[in-house]
């Protein structure tokens, strides 16, 4: 019988190491680092978002191993912080309000306010659209980006509406400079 | 296939939530979405006529309600080679709400990842024409910030249709419009 050789049993091990030493677990990477092809490849509309009185923009970006949920996970972060710039639209409305009418007596015609407020916000991102999209290939994954808007001006008018129905609101508000902004708002837009 | 197309044509109630979680790095994961359709019509076979056409090694089928006078005749076209428009930059219209729908294509049944793109043109006009948004966001002062965003919609979809496909080697994408509410 033939004896193996010290280097053909040297020769065995090493091959068997290294097919052990292949094995492992493979994750993919959905927050690559990027490199100037990806900085390259980024739309001019996502780095400059567009400007109008008319509309609040919002740019996103997110990865996905698939296409569709990259560009729905892009268009959730977009809305997100298309709400969160009108909420603050309104809370400053809300606080210029506060400050002209006080608190104390008025404080209900303060709450009435805050709801017409909130009413609006929310029935104003029903108005939210995708304006711009791409989707690009990114090291085995997909890479979204979305640019979304809301019409700002429906968002004053519903606003405006909210508040003459309620007569006693509409009475106390139409004597502060927080009204007559806003009205000004308004009458840019429509005469645009 | 074609009939459950068809039905979404009618009027069409869609239910819906999805979840995202976002992590302290900076990444949303998908955490999940729960999808209903109510339809109001259930074309069968004997409500409506079906229209069928070979191209190359498929078969196409549309479903018409009865008495429609359209049928396959002269519609042929090509697919264009370069990236339509809409790809990119979605139509505008006061009384058409637009939206995309995308598959990848399975090379064992190309049919079903048609239907689920268009599948997913029809709910992404759900969450278009209304969504409701709740986001949480906790930050711990010296610590890592994360957050919970959930989104809703139940919405009645009017005058569903595909307007255009279009296709690369691997994924299918699908323009679809309905009424503006």
């Amino acid at each position: 019988m033939k004896i193996p050789s010290l280097s053909g049993i040297f020769c065995a091990l090493v091959s068997i190491s290294l097919v052990v030493g292949c094995g492992g677990s493979k994750t993919t990477n959905l927050t690559p680092s990027s490199n100037k092809e990806t900085v390259e490849s980024i739309p001019d509309w996502f780095l400059n978002p567009p400007s109008d009185p008319s509309y609040l923009y919002s740019a996103a970006t997110t990865t996905s191993r698939d296409v569709q949920m990259a560009s729905n996970k892009a268009k959730t972060q977009a809305r997100t912080d298309l709400a969160q710039q009108l909420e603050t639209k309104m809370n400053n409305l809300t606080e210029n309000f506060q400050e002209e009418v006080g608190q104390g007596d008025d404080s209900e015609l303060l709450q009435q306010f805050t709801s017409a407020t909130k009413s609006v916000t929310s029935q104003t991102l029903n108005g939210s659209r995708l304006d711009q999209q791409q989707i690009l290939p990114e090291r085995g994954i997909y890479r979204a980006y979305v640019l979304m808007s809301i019409p700002i001006g429906d968002a004053n008018r519903q606003l405006m509406q909210k508040i003459q129905e309620n007569k006693n609101l509409y009475t106390r508000f139409r004597a502060t400079e927080a009204f007559a902004k806003l009205d000004a708002e308004i009458n840019q837009l429509e005469n645009k | 296939m074609a009939l459950r197309q068809l039905s979404w044509a009618y009027p069409l109630r869609v239910k819906g939530e999805r979840l995202y979680e976002h992590g302290p790095d900076g990444s949303t994961d998908f955490r999940g979405q729960e999808i209903e359709l109510q339809e109001s019509t259930k074309p069968d076979s004997s409500s409506c006529k079906l229209d069928s056409i070979v191209l190359g090694e498929s078969v196409w089928v549309r479903a018409l309600p009865k008495g429609s006078r359209r049928s396959f005749d002269g519609t042929q076209s090509s697919m264009s080679l370069d990236a339509p428009t809409w790809l990119s930059l979605l139509p505008r219209n006061t009384d058409s709400v637009y939206s995309i729908g995308v598959s990848k294509v399975s090379y064992r049944n190309e049919a079903a990842s048609w239907d689920l793109a268009t599948y997913n043109a029809l709910i992404e006009l759900a969450f278009t024409i209304s969504s409701k948004q709740r986001h949480l966001e906790k930050t711990i002062v010296g610590g890592e910030q994360s957050g919970m965003t959930m989104t809703t919609t139940d919405v009645v979809i009017r005058g569903f249709k595909v307007v255009e496909r279009w296709r690369t080697a691997r994924t299918l994408y699908v323009l679809a419009k309905a009424e503006h509410n």
